[in-house]
C-alpha cells in the first residue's frame, strides 16, 4: 500500500537524520497514529519546552494531509485550547496548501517555525493574537508560564 | 402386488419400508441412471382413491438443486398407482438430466503420459533436472545449453480429451513471438525439441543481453529475465535510455527511447540521428550501439551514494518516495527545467483526483505538486 511504504521510508529517513529538535514514532503497528515531539525553539517563550503532538495519518495519505494536534497545552495565537493548529499546509486545496510532496518531517519543521514566529493576522485565538500585538510582554510572560507548567522536560 | 417382481428386477437396490403407525411407505435406495448408482429417497404422503402421492426427501448430490425441484414439482402434480410407476417416472426424468459430476476415464492418458515421460528421459540424456508431477498433470524439466545457460520449462498435460496433442509448453522464460508460439504436441520428445531449437536460435540474443547486464548500469528491469528484451540504461544524472532488442533479429538496429529532460535528451538523439545511416549488420552489436550513441563506453553509475541522506533519491517518485510502485518506475517528469521531479503515473493521477483536477479527453492536468507549474498525465482506469 502506498501509505505504508511511504511512511516506512519517511520514518527510516527521520531516524537516520541528525535532527534533534523533532522526533516521530508510531504508536502501534498500523502507522495510522503517531506521536511527535518537538522542542521549543531557542530565543522564544517556548524555549526548553518539549511539546507532544498527535499525528493521524489517513488511509489515503499522501493524497490527503495528516491531521496534527498538540497534546501539550500551549499559549500561542495559532493553536487553540484543544491543540488544533491553524496552518494552511495541513488543509486540502483549494482552501489549504497541502501537497503530496510534503513529508511529515517538513510539516513538523513548519510547526516548529510557527512557534518561532506566530502569525497573529490569521489567528485561531483572537485574544492571544491581540495580546501578542498590543501587549507583547504579557504574551511572553504567559507563554513562558504555560511552557514551564505543561511542557517541562521530565528528565 | 404383481408389480413387486418388476420392482425387484428393475430397481434391485430400492428398499421399501413401512412408516411406523401408518399405512404409508418410505422408499429409499439406489437406482441406475446412466451407468451410475444414484441415491434417492421418497415418502408416500397420501392415498386418494387407491392412487398415492409421493414426496422427494433426498436426491443424490450428483444432481443439482434445480433437478430436485423439477422432480418435486412432478410429484406434486401427479399421483401414482404404485411404487414402480413413480420410480419409472423419476428414472425417465433423470435420464434426460445431466449429472453434475462426471468422472471420466483417464487411464489411456495416464498410460500415455507415463510412457512418453520415460521415453523423454531416455532420449534427452543431458537433462539437468526432470520431474513428473505425482498427479501426472505436468512435467518440469531444465537443461543447460551450449553456452552453459540453464533453461527450465513446464509442460502441462491436457486431460480434456478434446485433442490428441495432450502436451503443451506452459511456462518458460524466453521472449515470445506471436507468430511462432509453441504448439501442443502428442509427442513429448518432438515438443521438447522445438523448445531446444528455440533456445539455440536465441543464443545471439542471450549473448547481447548479458553484455548489457555486465557492462552497463541497468535501471530496469530490476532482475532481468530472459524474456525481457529491453533494458533501461543509466546514461547520467537525470537521463537514461530504453533499448529494445528484437530477440529474433538481433542484428537489426535496436529501438532507442530516451528518458529525461529535453535539453539532455537532445544531444543524444542528435548523435543517434547522425549515426543512424552507419548501422550495418555487424558481428559486434554492443559496439554498434555505442557508436550509435557516440559513446566510448556506457557510464557507470557511482554506487557510493548514500541513499538515506535524501528523502527522495534521484529518479524516485516524489509522491510515494520510492522507485518502484507495482514494479513500475516513475513515468512522468515535470517539464519545468528547474523542477524535473519524477512521478509515477498512478501517484500523480491519485493526487489530481484527490485535488479535483480537470480531465481533458484522456489526460488529466493540474499543478506539479512540487513547483506548481502545469503538468499532466494520462487518465488511469
Amino acid at each position: 500500500m502506498l501509505r505504508n511504504s511511504r511512511m516506512a521510508r519517511e520514518l527510516a529517513n527521520l531516524s537516520d537524520s541528525d535532527n534533534k529538535t523533532i522526533s516521530l514514532v508510531a504508536k502501534n503497528d498500523s502507522l495510522g497514529e503517531l506521536e511527535a515531539q518537538i522542542t521549543g525553539p531557542e530565543g522564544t517563550p517556548y524555549e526548553n519546552g518539549v511539546f507532544k503532538l498527535e499525528v493521524l495519518v489517513p488511509q489515503n495519505y499522501p493524497f490527503e494531509p495528516p491531521s496534527i494536534k498538540f497534546l501539550t497545552k500551549i499559549y500561542h495565537p495559532n493553536i487553540d485550547d484543544s491543540g488544533r493548529v491553524c496552518m494552511d499546509l495541513v488543509k486540502m486545496p483549494p482552501k489549504g496548501n497541502w501537497r503530496p510532496t510534503i513529508g511529515l518531517e517538513s510539516l513538523l519543521i513548519s510547526i516548529r517555525l510557527l512557534l518561532e514566529s506566530p502569525n497573529p493576522d490569521d489567528p485561531l485565538m483572537a485574544d492571544i493574537a491581540t495580546e501578542f500585538k498590543r501587549n507583547h510582554s504579557e504574551y511572553v510572560r504567559k507563554a513562558k508560564e504555560y511552557t514551564q507548567k505543561y511542557a517541562k522536560c521530565v528528565s | 402386488m404383481d408389480y413387486l417382481l418388476d420392482l425387484v428386477l428393475q430397481y434391485p437396490l430400492i428398499k421399501l419400508k413401512a412408516i411406523e403407525k401408518s399405512d404409508k411407505v418410505l422408499i429409499r435406495g439406489k437406482m441406475l441412471v446412466k451407468n451410475k448408482d444414484i441415491f434417492i429417497a421418497l415418502k408416500q404422503t397420501a392415498i386418494i382413491n387407491g392412487r398415492s402421492k409421493y414426496k422427494l426427501i433426498k436426491l443424490d448430490e450428483d444432481f443439482n438443486e434445480s433437478t430436485a425441484i423439477q422432480i418435486k414439482q412432478i410429484l406434486e402434480k401427479e399421483s401414482f398407482q404404485n411404487v414402480l410407476e413413480v420410480l419409472n417416472k423419476i428414472h425417465k426424468h433423470l435420464e434426460t438430466e445431466k449429472p453434475l459430476i462426471n468422472l471420466e476415464n483417464h487411464c489411456e492418458i495416464y498410460r500415455k503420459v507415463i510412457h512418453e515421460y520415460s521415453e523423454f528421459t531416455k532420449f534427452f540424456l543431458h537433462l539437468k533436472t526432470s520431474k513428473l508431477l505425482q498427479d501426472l498433470s505436468a512435467i518440469t524439466a531444465s537443461i543447460t545449453d551450449s553456452n552453459y545457460r540453464e533453461h527450465s520449462v513446464k509442460i502441462t498435460v491436457d486431460f480434456t480429451q478434446k485433442t490428441s496433442d495432450i502436451f503443451e509448453i506452459s511456462e518458460f522464460d524466453l521472449p515470445q513471438r506471436i507468430q511462432d508460439t509453441f504448439k501442443p504436441n502428442e509427442n513429448l520428445i518432438v515438443l521438447f525439441d522445438q523448445f531446444l531449437a528455440r533456445i539455440e536460435r536465441l543464443q545471439p540474443y542471450f549473448d547481447l543481453m548479458e553484455e548489457f547486464d555486465r557492462n552497463t548500469t541497468v535501471l530496469d528491469p530490476e532482475k532481468p529475465k530472459r524474456s525481457d528484451s529491453h533494458r533501461r540504461i543509466w546514461l547520467g544524472e537525470n537521463i537514461s535510455t530504453i533499448i529494445t532488442i528484437d530477440p529474433y533479429n538481433v542484428f537489426q538496429r535496436p529501438n532507442f527511447k530516451f528518458l529525461g529532460p529535453e535539453y539532455l535528451v537532445e544531444s543524444y538523439s542528435n548523435h543517434l540521428n547522425n549515426n543512424l545511416g552507419n548501422w550495418v549488420c555487424q558481428e559486434n552489436i554492443f559496439q554498434g550501439i555505442l557508436d550509435l550513441l557516440g559513446l566510448e563506453d556506457f557510464p557507470k553509475r557511482p554506487t557510493t551514494k548514500n541513499q538515506h541522506n535524501l528523502l527522495v533519491d534521484y529518479g524516485e517518485c516524489s509522491i510515494c518516495f520510492s522507485l518502484r510502485l507495482n514494479e513500475k518506475l516513475p513515468e512522468v517528469i515535470c517539464t519545468n527545467k528547474r523542477c524535473e521531479k519524477f512521478y509515477h503515473n498512478e501517484c500523480l493521477y491519485g493526487w489530481f483526483v484527490a485535488s479535483n483536477a480537470k480531465i481533458v479527453f484522456n489526460a488529466i492536468s493540474g499543478n506539479c505538486p512540487n513547483c506548481e507549474k502545469t503538468i499532466s498525465c494520462p487518465v488511469l482506469e
